[in-house]
């Protein structure tokens, strides 16, 4: 038998209040598993929803605007969403880390950096400053900066904004999580830095039995770092799988397009003259305002059939039963 | 060999700068005397009409201060910026406010950029409300409106705020906004490093169709070397605040000259999906308060020849005359490649295409 899972969401979902009244949806039924000691990339067009997903398992979504319609989030067995605020807490920066997608707004403005590191250490374990001071020097020079005590005492406003992004990343390896949430940890770095906070990641993995749910739209580093893959659509899964199989044949048109839109290398331009342009899907995301019957993606999908607008496809399995897709051309006749 | 400064052979460029160096004080405990964090230290270069440069370089090197700085959105401590034909180095802010219209920029980090308390309609119209750009209000929402769909939003999306948009509908907000005022130059820092490929893909799209409209020159910074190689005429590769290669796309992309640059567009993941381990950089980076005496890259450069690279530092140099392609090194790499040949690539223009 296999073990539990170490993370659990199940029909997660999310709405919005917005300022005219209306009500937004950003997750309408999202499930998905991240086991012990694995790597999940969670990826998908910019709005979909990977970000509401990550500040729903940690709790922070904005109040009052944000309303959890349903579901659950099972955490070592228990729903996060019915834990009182002050055990959450301990949850937060201690089972579970997150790397917040925008550094300049997670980080606060008045204090250096290296006290914001101490200040995550000391939350979590007791120790004297001088400890805490080294164990943060020593967590910088993970991250990527070769002289820490360089850096220690700059305040956020300081630093370039991959040197912003690394810093939130030592903050939430200050206490080794059982849990990283890392929401776009590496869209800030460069080659090399990214190859380095790769392989820290991996590192923290194997080690200390770290899972990790990565949202990325770096499509060659999720192929690297995950052992599966979650593609979300319209705050829906519209398709999972190992990285290797769902880059390589996506199955969901959506994944399709996705996969197919990647810049050619070595196509170089030349003043003054016009060129193809690359491949896009047309049109975006649908209004979150309305919920349209039928599957969301069919206003932009090149094989959208009559049925597809008529009915919402449920998620079909794939592969032997191993992943899911959420389109009628994988249902087959039935 | 000629090291003289970085002009266009023919045709007047859009932006000049001269020896461009910035430095921030940097404290260290109270009672030490502050030292100085060379950002930029002596960047030259120029971007003509129509013309995209691309900038590329490690984490920290400089080139988000180096495109504030153009902008005068940090001051220059040092050297040159003049911007069509007119010097802005020392213009007050009064004085620079009319050019402000023609030289815009999309901030590495949009969300602090963007007023919480306007609604998108009114970030995006704002300039060209107080710019007068349109003769009636109607055309004024109209322009606002085509420019909130061109970069990938409903219209929907109008009369909400900032905060309920997500990071990457963010940062294409902040596009739509430097686009809407129809600049002449804009200074992209990492404008797609929240989105997904098949978004960048319509943001690149449009720069490029606005690019072959209104003939918009672009400073383009970004880590994703693969939208920089696709997206330029010319790169420009940076390292602890200096240029150390700037040549045409291709040229740069594919012979990397500098060591440096080498390491850099080595660790490109492999076309042919082959596993074996990427070219990456080797040691640590000098501290910039202390920049090395000599060439900058000495200290994790295989080929630093010790009494001459730490002694001098390395001029941008064309190394085949006319190429347009520099760089800053005594032993650049594929030397063997470049002895003058007959056939010269026919990439290589013997000048560049005259203006007009
Ligand atoms: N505070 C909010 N109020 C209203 N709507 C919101 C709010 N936050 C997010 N949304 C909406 O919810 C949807 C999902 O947003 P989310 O931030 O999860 O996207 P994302 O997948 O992380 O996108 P990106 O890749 O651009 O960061 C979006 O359509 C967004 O407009
Ligand atoms: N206001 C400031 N005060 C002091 N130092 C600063 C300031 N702004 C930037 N720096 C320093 O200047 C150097 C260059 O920073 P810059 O933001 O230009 O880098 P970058 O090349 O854009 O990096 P990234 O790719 O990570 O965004 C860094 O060492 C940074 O810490
Ligand atoms: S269900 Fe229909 S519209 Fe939706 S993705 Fe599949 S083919 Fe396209
Ligand atoms: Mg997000
Ligand atoms: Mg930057």
């Amino acid at each position: 038998m296999t073990s539990p899972p170490l993370l659990s969401v199940r029909d997660l979902a999310v709405s919005f209040a917005t300022a005219e009244g209306t009500s937004v949806k950003a997750l309408d039924g999202v499930s998905f598993d991240v086991p012990q000691g694995k790597t999940v990339g969670l990826v998908g067009e910019s709005g979909c929803g990977k970000t509401v997903t990550a500040l729903s398992i940690l709790r922070l979504l904005p109040t009052p605007s944000a309303r959890i319609d349903r579901g659950a989030i099972v955490f070592q067995g228990e729903d996060l969403l019915t834990l009182p605020e002050r055990a959450m807490r301990q949850v937060r920066g201690g089972k579970i880390g997150m790397v917040f997608q925008e550094p300049l707004t997670a980080l606060t403005p008045v204090y250096s950096v290296g006290a914001q590191i101490m200040e995550a250490i000391r939350l979590h374990e007791r120790m004297s400053r001088k400890e805490a001071r080294a164990r943060a020097l020593a967590l910088l020079h993970r991250v990527g900066f070769p002289r820490p005590d360089e850096r220690f005492d700059s305040y956020p406003h300081e630093l370039s904004g991959g040197m912003r992004q690394r810093v939130l990343l030592a903050m939430a390896l200050a206490a080794p999580p059982r849990l990283l949430v890392a929401d776009e940890p590496t869209s800030a770095l460069d080659m090399a830095l990214r190859a380095q906070i790769m392989a820290l990641l991996a590192d923290q993995a194997r080690e200390l039995g770290m899972s990790l749910l990565v949202i990325t739209h770096d499509l060659p580093f999720v192929a690297e770092i995950a052992h599966e893959l979650v593609v979300l659509y319209a705050g829906k899964v519209v398709e999972t799988g190992p990285p290797s199989r769902v880059l390589a044949s996506p199955r969901h048109p959506y994944t399709q397009a996705l996969v197919r839109s990647v810049p050619p290398a070595g196509s170089f331009r030349t003043r003054g003259e016009k060129r193809k342009a690359l491949p896009t899907l047309e049109g975006s995301l649908p209004d979150p305002r309305r919920s349209p019957g039928g599957c969301a993606f069919a206003p932009r999908c090149p094989e959208v059939m009559d049925r597809c607008r008529e009915e919402a496809p449920p998620l079909f399995e794939a592969e032997g039963g191993r992943d899911v897709v959420r389109c009628f051309l994988q249902g087959g006749a039935a | 060999m000629s090291g003289g400064p970085d002009k266009p052979r023919s045709g007047k460029p859009l932006l000049q700068v001269e020896k461009l160096s910035v430095l921030y004080p940097v404290r260290q405990g109270f009672f030490r005397a502050p030292k100085f964090l060379h950002a930029v230290d002596g960047v030259s270069f120029y971007i003509r009409p129509g013309e995209t440069l691309g900038l590329v370089g490690e984490s920290g090197c400089g080139k988000s201060t180096l495109g504030r700085t153009v902008l005068r959105l940090v001051e220059p401590t040092l050297g040159r910026i003049v911007f069509d034909g007119q010097d802005i180095t020392r213009l007050s802010e009064r004085a620079i406010r009319p050019l402000r219209r023609r030289m815009q920029i999309v901030f590495q980090d949009p969300y602090s950029s963007l007023n919480p308390r306007m609604t998108v309609r009114e970030i995006v119209g704002e300039g060209i409300a107080a710019l007068r750009l349109a003769k009636t209000s109607r055309e004024a929402s109209e322009t606002v409106e085509e420019m909130v769909a061109k970069v990938g939003l409903g219209p929907e999306a109008l009369d909400r705020y900032p905060n309920e948009f997500s990071g990457g509908q963010r940062q294409r907000i902040a596009i739509a906004r430097a686009l809407a005022v129809r600049p002449d130059f804009v200074v992209c820092d990492e404008p797609t490093s929240a989105l997904d490929v098949s978004v960048q893909a319509q943001i690149l799209n449009l720069l490029e169709r606005l690019q072959d409209e209104l003939s918009v020159s672009y400073l383009f910074i970004s880590h994703d070397l693969r939208v920089v190689g696709y997206m330029s005429h010319r790169i420009a590769v940076m390292y602890l605040g200096r240029i150390v290669e700037m040549g045409p796309a291709r040229e740069v992309a594919e012979r990397r000259l500098h060591p440096y640059t080498r390491a850099l567009f080595g660790a490109l993941p492999r076309e042919d999906g082959d596993p074996r381990p990427r070219r990456v950089l080797w040691g640590e980076p000098p501290g910039p308060l202390e920049p090395p005496r000599g060439c900058v890259f000495q200290s994790r450069c295989q080929k630093a020849e010790k009494g001459r690279c730490d002694v001098e530092a390395p001029d941008l140099t064309e190394i085949v005359p006319g190429s347009h392609h520099r760089v800053a090194c005594f032993h650049p790499e594929a030397s063997e490649l470049l002895a003058p040949r007959p056939s010269a690539r026919p990439s290589i223009p013997a000048s560049p295409p005259s203006e007009g």
